[in-house]
């Protein structure tokens, strides 16, 4: 009796030539399920394959087991394949989108360094700009303080004015009150005078309103004594016309 | 000089025995109890005929793209891990002449062609008995033959060491799934088959338990006697061990692959058969140099490259 006698699980060719076949049993201990291996030759004249053929495992149950495991095999493998592939198109799949995340970070650090670089230069372009508000502002500063030193003067200038022009218009006011008086002074301290009487005449007789008048008032302007006797008949000359 | 069909006793008769089935089976009893060769199991550095050749395959080395992978034209091959090894060392211990060969009439006897009776010869005695046991031996399961095995135990048989004789290793295609930036280890085996010598057991220690027959030899005083069981077990063993170690066409070898019967299991030595750019695997690409790493694996179906049978001879 063979070691694998009455417990033969399977029993299938290994090889293509079909000259090697694998038996797997169970051991003879009941508590162990593990499933051994014991290999033979094909061999009519080996013992063991009487032996196997003796358990029931002639040429047609090899001939089938062998294509049982042939399929189960290849359908572990295929599995295999399947489940490998499946592996590292998940690999790739998680490769390209870490490849697409890669590049869109790329292009995203370009854009930003780019973006960084315009705002760089605006920033250099704003302090150019800056420097020269800044000394225009200053330049300009200069200009006002100047302007405004110069409206402060000319203020000054318009306030001393103004108490010149107050001082001078108070001074004219007693001027023509003192011309008023003069005037007045000198009609009467030339009242009679020839020489002023004489103008007084001529200057009468020359106004257009006396130039009108009638004869004996023009020949009463030349023979009045005084001025004052003249500006009286004008005066009445003037209330006539009125 | 040639096998004699041997004179026994038998309710109250001499008979001649046509059918030694039964006292070749207990020549082959008488050899499990003192085998003339016996096998043991070394960690290394066997006989040479027992060497075999463990095979699997390994990954190639990871190839680096710059920029893009290299395609598995470029990418190093998967390579072939081959470990020769001999665990068994054979040892011929029973090369003592027996000390009934001093004896001639300490052999059975036979009625010779004029029909008298006549102790056979040392050669008669080895070719009637020793011979179709040696045969015995090697064609069937005998008692005190070696034996491979997967099992670890086995009833009516003794493992020689727990040290696996072979040992089949094989690419774990399932430890090869990340190549990565530094790429898989390249050898990741696993172990599918420890095969282990057993010997088995030897039967009763005394010639008689079963299919009994009572030989006869001529005692010093030339009187016609039948042997005991001490005394013809101790003559077969003798000679069983005797003439297993030294006589030609009878000496037992064992070997791998060898000429004769096999004993157990045959030892596979299984790869995967697929070819190395089918296990092509892109792996990772390292932002920082845009290198793109790229590695074979060994892949496929387990297949059998080669079958070590422990073969056992006369020669």
């Amino acid at each position: 009796m063979a070691i694998f006698s009455g417990r033969i699980e399977d029993a299938h060719y290994i090889n293509e030539k079909y000259d090697t076949i694998e038996i797997l049993f169970k051991s003879d201990d009941p508590e162990d399920t593990k499933l051994y291996k014991h290999i033979i030759e094909a061999d009519p004249k080996s013992k063991d394959f009487k032996e196997l053929q003796a358990d029931g495992w002639g040429d047609k149950e090899l001939l089938d087991a062998t294509a049982e495991f042939k399929r189960q095999h290849a359908a572990s493998f295929n599995n295999a394949v399947q489940q490998r592939a499946n592996y590292i198109a998940r690999e790739m799949i998680g490769l390209n989108n870490l490849r697409a995340e890669r590049d869109r970070v790329q292009a995203e650090k370009d854009r930003v360094v780019k973006e960084k670089d315009q705002r760089e230069n605006d920033i250099k372009k704003l302090e150019q700009q800056r420097d020269v508000v800044k000394g225009d502002i200053e330049r300009h500063h200069g200009w006002l303080e100047e302007k405004r030193t110069l409206i402060q003067k000319s203020k000054e200038r318009i306030d001393a004015q103004q108490e010149e022009l107050a001082f001078t218009e108070s001074k004219i006011k007693k001027t023509e009150f003192q011309v008023d008086n003069a005037l007045l002074e000198v009609l009467m301290n030339h009242n009679d005078q020839g020489d002023e009487l004489f103008k007084f005449k001529l200057w009468a007789l020359d106004q257009d309103f006396i130039k009108a008048a009638p004869k004996e008032i023009k020949s009463k302007i030349r023979r009045v004594k005084r001025i004052t006797q003249g500006i009286a008949l004008i005066d009445e000359l003037i209330e006539t016309k009125e | 000089m040639a096998a004699r069909s041997p004179l026994y006793y038998s309710g109250g008769e001499i008979l001649t025995a046509t059918n030694l089935d039964t006292v070749v089976d207990q020549v082959v009893r008488a050899y499990g109890q003192n085998p003339g060769v016996t096998l043991t199991v070394v960690s290394s550095g066997g006989d040479a005929k027992f060497q075999m050749t463990d095979t699997r395959y390994q990954a190639g080395a990871v190839s680096v793209g710059d920029g893009a992978y290299l395609p598995a034209g470029e990418t190093p091959n998967i390579t072939t891990i081959e470990t020769t090894s001999s665990n068994i060392r054979e040892t011929v211990t029973g090369g003592t002449q027996p000390t009934a060969s001093s004896d001639p009439r300490s052999f059975p006897v036979y009625y010779n062609s004029s029909n008298e009776i006549q102790a056979m010869d040392e050669t008669d005695f080895i070719d009637t008995f020793i011979k179709p046991a040696l045969d015995t031996i090697v064609a069937d399961n005998s008692a005190g033959e070696y034996f491979v095995s997967t099992l670890s135990s086995i009833t009516g048989a003794t493992r020689v060491s727990a040290t696996p004789i072979f040992v089949d290793t094989r690419a774990d295609e399932a430890l090869y799934d990340d190549v990565g930036i530094t790429g898989e280890t390249l050898d990741q085996p696993e172990t599918v088959n420890s095969y282990y010598l057993f010997q088995r057991d030897a039967g009763d220690s005394e010639y008689g338990e079963t299919g009994w027959v009572d030989l006869m030899y001529i005692d010093t005083d030339g009187a016609l006697r039948v042997y005991s069981d001490a005394q013809i077990s101790a003559l077969f063993e003798d000679y069983i061990s005797y003439a297993a170690a030294t006589t030609t066409g009878s000496r037992l070898s064992y070997s791998i692959n060898g000429t004769g019967t096999t004993k157990g299991t045959g030892m596979v030595d299984t790869v995967l058969d697929g070819a190395s750019a089918s296990g092509y695997t892109e792996g990772d690409v390292d932002p920082d140099t845009n290198y793109y790493y790229a590695q074979e694996f060994p892949n496929g179906e387990p297949t059998a490259l080669t079958t070590y049978y422990l073969k056992l001879t006369t020669y």
